[in-house]
């Protein structure tokens, strides 16, 4: 028999824990991404701000990160982690790891989503006198935001999926919950009861990303 | 009449592996006022050319002066006030989907500057000069291919700019809606003043809007002048080519091996001009002679107001009164004998 009376509490403390990693890597790595994906964007040749030393670095950053497998990244970057963190255990201490890959793989999104922005719209832009940093902010992005609200939803199912694992080494949430008290413990409705949690969440992200890019791209 | 736009040795050279010269040393004066015409095949330059003038592309050699200003030396500042005062229309509208109609237009009010209430009567003004007045609201994803033209026309004359350029801006519309928009041009012309310099391939727009025409072919403005006198007679081959190829007013190779087949007497293209005492001359001279002539090919149309075009004869009759026909004539206008 599960005693629910002593695993309820602790399962409660998970669903926060998770809560609060995917928010805070969301937010941060939402914005940091968001910078990177411009200037992935623009410093292409013949972009906005085309600059092929500052692009060459930039690419070869995210193509280094992006295909590290998250779980072996963690460790890797646990001295960064410990700078700046000032630890590794705990669930605030893998806000740096996940935070750090979401924004490359979040820049990589967003890039691609702004190549979908028609060049001659950005020319209008130019011809009509705004600053290359105006255009940016308002044309280049309001022009892409419907496929941005797609990415970023996508991105926050990966980003679930990432504190599933940052969990394993130290970070708590769910996926802590379901490796200690379900498979540890030969306990398969532990695992299935997160599990559920788990795609309550994503499909709940996924439903309020689906209406907000349906509003955007309406128009 | 002063020029507004000027171009002295005027070039844009693309680097790269082979340098693309996409302008060739350019003199060009563009008169206050005035509606130019640029034309040539693609890849003659005309985009490059008429972005120099907002300095979308700036010169690699020589000097481009817009109302005063030296383009190719103006910093941020500067750049803003030159493209406040030359608007832009496109052939794909380039309107920002993500903006209403009333948005696009105040767009380029907010980069000049203007308080909110002041773009609020600006943009009403412009919509209802452009005949949009109801569409305020609607974003251009609701809009007909005429109707984003005219935003992009109004956004274009929003901060009241001297200058309006159009790159093909009636390409990518029917021929109905070209003829309203073309209308919408010549009005802001006449109205308001504005030097107009459209980009175009096709005949209808140098027809019916401009008063000048630069040919353009392989980076150089090869013949500059009134409409009319430059498709009347065109000095250079490339000229003639692109006046005949968009003017159709001759028989193809092909039209002429079929009209071969039922008229097997001479066929001559007789040139059609603004004279009307020459037009009316030349009835005489073919009704004079025994001599039978079909009309086989032809058209005539209207540039910069007066008649221009061709008409293909095809003559029948004693050799030696053909003969006499044709001299006959040549003495009085164009005359192309057919051979194939």
């Amino acid at each position: 028999m599960t005693d629910w009376d002593r695993l309820t509490p602790v399962l409660w403390l998970s669903i926060q824990q998770t809560i609060y990693m995917v928010f805070w890597t969301m937010l941060i790595a939402g914005l940091l991404g968001l910078v990177l994906g411009v200037a992935l964007h623009t410093t292409r040749r013949g972009g906005l701000l085309a600059n092929a030393p500052v692009f060459g670095l930039l690419n070869v950053l995210v193509n280094i990160v992006r295909p590290i497998p998250f779980i072996i990244f963690i460790t890797a970057v646990g001295p960064l982690t410990l700078l700046v963190m000032g630890t590794t255990i705990g669930t605030r201490s893998v806000l740096f790891p996940m935070a750090a890959m979401a924004t490359f793989v979040i820049g990589r999104i967003v890039e691609q989503n702004l190549v979908a922005v028609d060049n001659g719209v950005i020319e209008a832009a130019r011809a009509m006198g705004a600053s290359r940093f105006r255009i940016i902010w308002s044309v280049l992005i309001p022009e892409a935001l419907g496929p941005l609200v797609l990415g970023y939803t996508f991105i926050f199912i990966a980003v679930v999926d990432m504190s599933a694992m940052a969990g394993y080494v130290g970070g708590g949430g769910l996926g802590d919950f379901a490796i200690s008290y379900g498979y540890q413990q030969f306990n398969w409705p532990v695992t299935l009861v997160t599990v559920v949690i788990i795609i309550v969440i994503v499909q709940a992200a996924q439903w309020v990303g689906n209406r907000l890019a349906t509003v955007v791209l309406r128009r | 009449m002063a020029p507004v736009i000027t171009f002295r040795d005027a070039s844009k050279t693309f680097a790269g592996k082979t340098p693309v010269h996409a302008v060739d040393t350019v003199d060009l004066d563009i008169e206050q006022g005035s509606i130019t015409g640029v034309i040539g095949y693609s890849g003659a330059g005309k985009s490059t050319l008429v972005r120099m003038i907002n300095a979308l592309e700036l010169p690699t050699a020589g000097t481009v002066t817009v109302a005063g200003r030296d383009i190719g030396g103006l910093g941020e500042r500067g750049l803003r006030e030159l493209r406040a005062d030359v608007g832009m229309i496109f052939q794909q509208f380039n309107l920002f989907s993500s903006r209403t109609v009333a948005g696009n237009v105040g767009y380029p009010l907010r980069i000049a500057g203007w308080s909110k209430e002041r773009r609020r009567e600006r943009v009403a003004e412009l919509l209802k000069f452009v005949g949009i007045a109801d569409k305020a609201r609607s974003y251009p994803g609701q809009l007909s291919g005429g109707q984003k033209q005219r935003v992009g026309i109004a956004r274009a004359l929003a901060t009241a700019p001297g200058i309006l350029l159009a790159d093909e801006a009636t390409s990518a519309l029917d021929p109905e809606t070209t003829q309203d928009v073309l209308a919408l041009l010549r009005r802001i012309n006449r109205e308001l003043g504005t030097t107009i310099v459209v980009i175009t391939h096709e005949m209808e727009v140098v027809s019916s809007i401009c008063d000048t025409v630069a040919v353009m072919e392989a980076g150089k403005v090869i013949e500059h002048g009134p409409v009319y006198d430059v498709f009347a007679a065109p000095r250079e081959p490339a000229t003639r080519r692109f006046v005949h190829s968009v003017l159709r007013d001759r028989p193809s190779d092909e039209t002429l091996a079929r009209l071969r087949q039922h008229f097997p007497g001479r066929i001559v293209t007789v040139s059609v001009r603004a004279d009307a005492d020459a037009r009316s001359a030349l009835s005489d001279v073919l009704a004079a002679h025994d001599v039978r002539s079909t009309i086989v090919y032809g058209g005539i149309r209207e540039i910069a107001e007066k008649p221009f075009g061709s008409v293909t004869y095809a003559l029948d009759g004693p050799a030696d009164a053909v003969d006499a026909l044709i001299a006959e004539l040549r003495a009085r206008t164009g005359v192309e004998e057919l051979t194939s």
